[in-house]
């Protein structure tokens, strides 16, 4: 019986946390507190975005355009860091042969009216994307994170339809090699010898290339939802990409053998690799007017309870209603506690021209409201506008 | 679609990574003319940068060039951290290292190189005071490129390949040691190694104590040699990874 009564005299003392660990065990508190004081958790105003800063084709085969380094198979890449996050870039590509021609390359253009009707819809076919493999470093081994596959599938999607690479761009111009009367090797490209009427028949070849792109992105140091960083990593990488020019022997160029099995004759083509030249490259041409950045936005209620209360003004603040929540929109979204704490967000990728080619609204928390909607709009514009300037420092 | 792994875009399966020509022309006269003037091994140049990464508990990068090669690598300390199973009385290690943006190197080997750097940071780590945790270290080689373009038959090139490993290794050690420091994890001595013709030899104590020997091909009679010589690389770096320390300590106490 005595113990009951101590228990229920017991006094509760308010305990105080110094910043960083209310941050830990609080972070909703802690986001709140920063936000009454106009400022947020990583000293940032509402509007302000990250600095970013770039470094472009730094790591591929052609960064030093004399000397190309023949171990080095990136063909461009990008290191972004914003705040403390790091991204990079690395670009590499394979080859793969076209087995079934498209309409548009066959000779007979029987087909070209259907093909003519359907053209309108299938814009997107005439587009190619690049397969990025996304690695958000976490300190785990094992399979990747979901985070990593929504990042890498998004980034897929987005290239796609945003129009960057056409596939056109990606058509290898194969070359041919062939062997000198003094026993040399020689490469000749179709394109390069327009002059030379000798070489221009024999150079038709049947068979086609693609070129196709991969991406590597690596993320170190993550401090908040990273996809905008790749992006826009993703994009300053493709802007300078630079593609090997490709040749095949002249021996193998168009051979063909018969062959007999089991009674039956076929005949098959010598397969033989398409080899890409050491020195020789071409840019890659990309829609560069597509090119477009991403950025991203939160939108938080404002909880006027959580608010510091200032002991010298304590008499004016009485008249804040203490229901209404303000809702007010964030930029640039880092840190934990703004990663946890605010669920509604708007992702938009832009041009500076202020042509738009995403928008995602995620509405999970604080009502997102038209005026948030455009607010967010003009500030991806601008900050397209001060990225794209990036690329030429 | 690619059936092997369905959780990332690898693209389509026919596609084969580009290949390129080591025999054209052009690039032979190229490296020719571009060869660097050969001073023999040349002053290498360190660059180490420690607690760069923030959702990890210790990092450094070292960035090491002479006219041989240029390396980068990163290495992400996470721990101590707890770890689920049994009470263990010590810390356990584990070393991961990882290809960077090159492929260069394939897993075995790496993991080779691993459990050798495993090897030698359990004796180096203070294990008996993270008791039920483990330490994660991981090892980025993010960059790692030949400075001369010579062109080499193929059974020189894989040589090549194989010797490089190995002064990669002293480089690893730095990084580790460095993040480890970064981390504020207890080390005994701050550990480093030095290589010499495909053998590395790692040392503590002002070289007094051996932690580890690593052995590659190569030509290497006196193995009595190839330690001096690889002491006085320990030397070398153990010199700059304290004075980096000190120099990001002094940053830190300006800041605060």
């Amino acid at each position: 019986m005595t113990e009951n009564t101590a228990l229920d005299t017991i006094e509760v003392h308010p305990i105080t946390f110094p910043p960083d660990v209310l941050a830990r065990i609080s972070p909703e508190l802690s986001l709140q507190r920063h936000l009454s004081l106009g400022i947020r958790p990583c000293l940032r105003k509402y509007e302000e975005f990250r600095e970013v800063t770039i470094e472009n084709n730094t790591l591929s085969r052609y960064v030093d355009t004399e000397n190309v380094d023949a171990k080095n198979n990136i063909l461009g890449s990008n290191v972004l860091k914003s705040g403390k996050t790091i991204v990079i870039t690395s670009i590499t590509g394979g080859i793969i042969e076209e087995n079934s021609a498209s309409i548009k390359d066959l000779d007979d253009f029987g087909e070209d009216e259907l093909y003519e009707i359907t053209k309108e819809e299938n814009v997107v076919a005439n587009y190619a994307s690049i397969y990025p493999v996304v690695e958000v470093e976490r300190g785990r081994v094992g399979a990747c994170t979901d985070e990593e596959m929504t990042i890498s599938q998004k980034l897929y999607d987005s290239v796609l339809h945003s129009r960057i690479l056409p596939k056109q761009a990606l058509k290898v111009k194969a070359g041919v090699r062939s062997v000198n009367e003094d026993g040399t090797l020689s490469v000749l490209y179709p394109d390069e010898l327009e002059n030379d009427p000798s070489n221009e028949t024999n150079l038709k070849m049947k068979r086609k290339w693609s070129y196709v792109l991969y991406a590597k992105i690596m993320v170190l140091s993550r401090t908040g939802p990273v996809f905008d960083l790749c992006w826009n990593s993703l994009m300053y990488a493709l802007q300078d990409v630079k593609l090997p020019r490709a040749f095949i022997d002249e021996r193998a160029s168009d051979l063909r053998m018969t062959i007999r099995t089991r009674g039956r004759s076929a005949t098959i083509r010598e397969t033989y690799e398409i080899l890409c030249d050491q020195t020789k490259s071409l840019p890659l041409m990309i829609n560069s007017q597509n090119i477009a950045f991403a950025s991203n936005y939160g939108v938080i209620d404002l909880d006027p309870e959580s608010q510091l209360q200032d002991p010298d003004n304590a008499e004016e603040e009485v008249d804040i209603d203490m229901d209404e929540a303000r809702p007010v929109l964030i930029a640039d979204l880092d840190t934990e506690a703004e990663e946890t704490s605010i669920h509604s967000t708007i992702s938009v990728i832009a041009n500076a021209k202020g042509n738009y080619t995403q928008l995602t609204l995620v509405g999970a928390g604080a009502k997102i409201t038209p005026e948030m909607i455009k607010r967010s709009l003009l500030l991806s514009k601008v900050r397209a506008n001060d990225l794209s300037t990036r690329l030429n420092e | 679609m690619n059936v092997q792994d369905r959780r990332r875009l690898l693209g389509p399966a026919a596609a084969k990574p580009m290949a390129f020509s080591y025999t054209t022309v052009d690039a032979v006269e190229k490296t020719v003319t571009n060869t660097p003037p050969k001073d023999g091994e040349g002053e290498e140049v360190l660059s180490l940068h420690t607690g760069f990464i923030e959702n990890c508990n210790g990092s450094a990068l070292v960035e090491a060039r002479n006219s041989r090669h240029q390396t980068s690598l990163i290495t992400a300390v996470y721990g101590p951290r707890s770890i689920r199973g049994s009470f263990t009385s010590q810390g356990t290690i584990s070393i991961q290292l990882k290809n960077g943006l090159l492929e260069k190197y394939n897993t075995n080997e790496l993991k080779e190189v691993g459990s050798f750097l495993m090897g030698i940071f359990n004796s180096v780590v203070n294990l008996g005071r993270y008791p039920k945790s483990g330490i994660d270290i991981f090892v980025y080689l993010t960059y790692d490129k030949e400075l001369q373009n010579e062109t080499l038959d193929e059974e020189l090139q894989s040589k090549k390949l194989f010797s490089q490993i190995s002064s990669l290794i002293p480089h690893c050690i730095t990084s580790i040691t460095l993040a480890l420091a970064d981390a504020g994890i207890e080390i005994v001595d701050m550990a480093a190694a030095g290589e010499a013709n495909g053998t590395v030899v790692s040392f503590i104590k002002n070289g007094e104590e051996i932690v580890g020997l690593w052995k590659d091909e190569g030509d290497h009679e006196d193995i009595l040699e190839c330690i001096s010589a690889c002491k006085e690389h320990y030397k070398r770096y153990r010199d700059l990874m304290i004075s980096c320390l000190l120099e990001q300590n002094n940053l830190d106490a300006k800041s605060a």
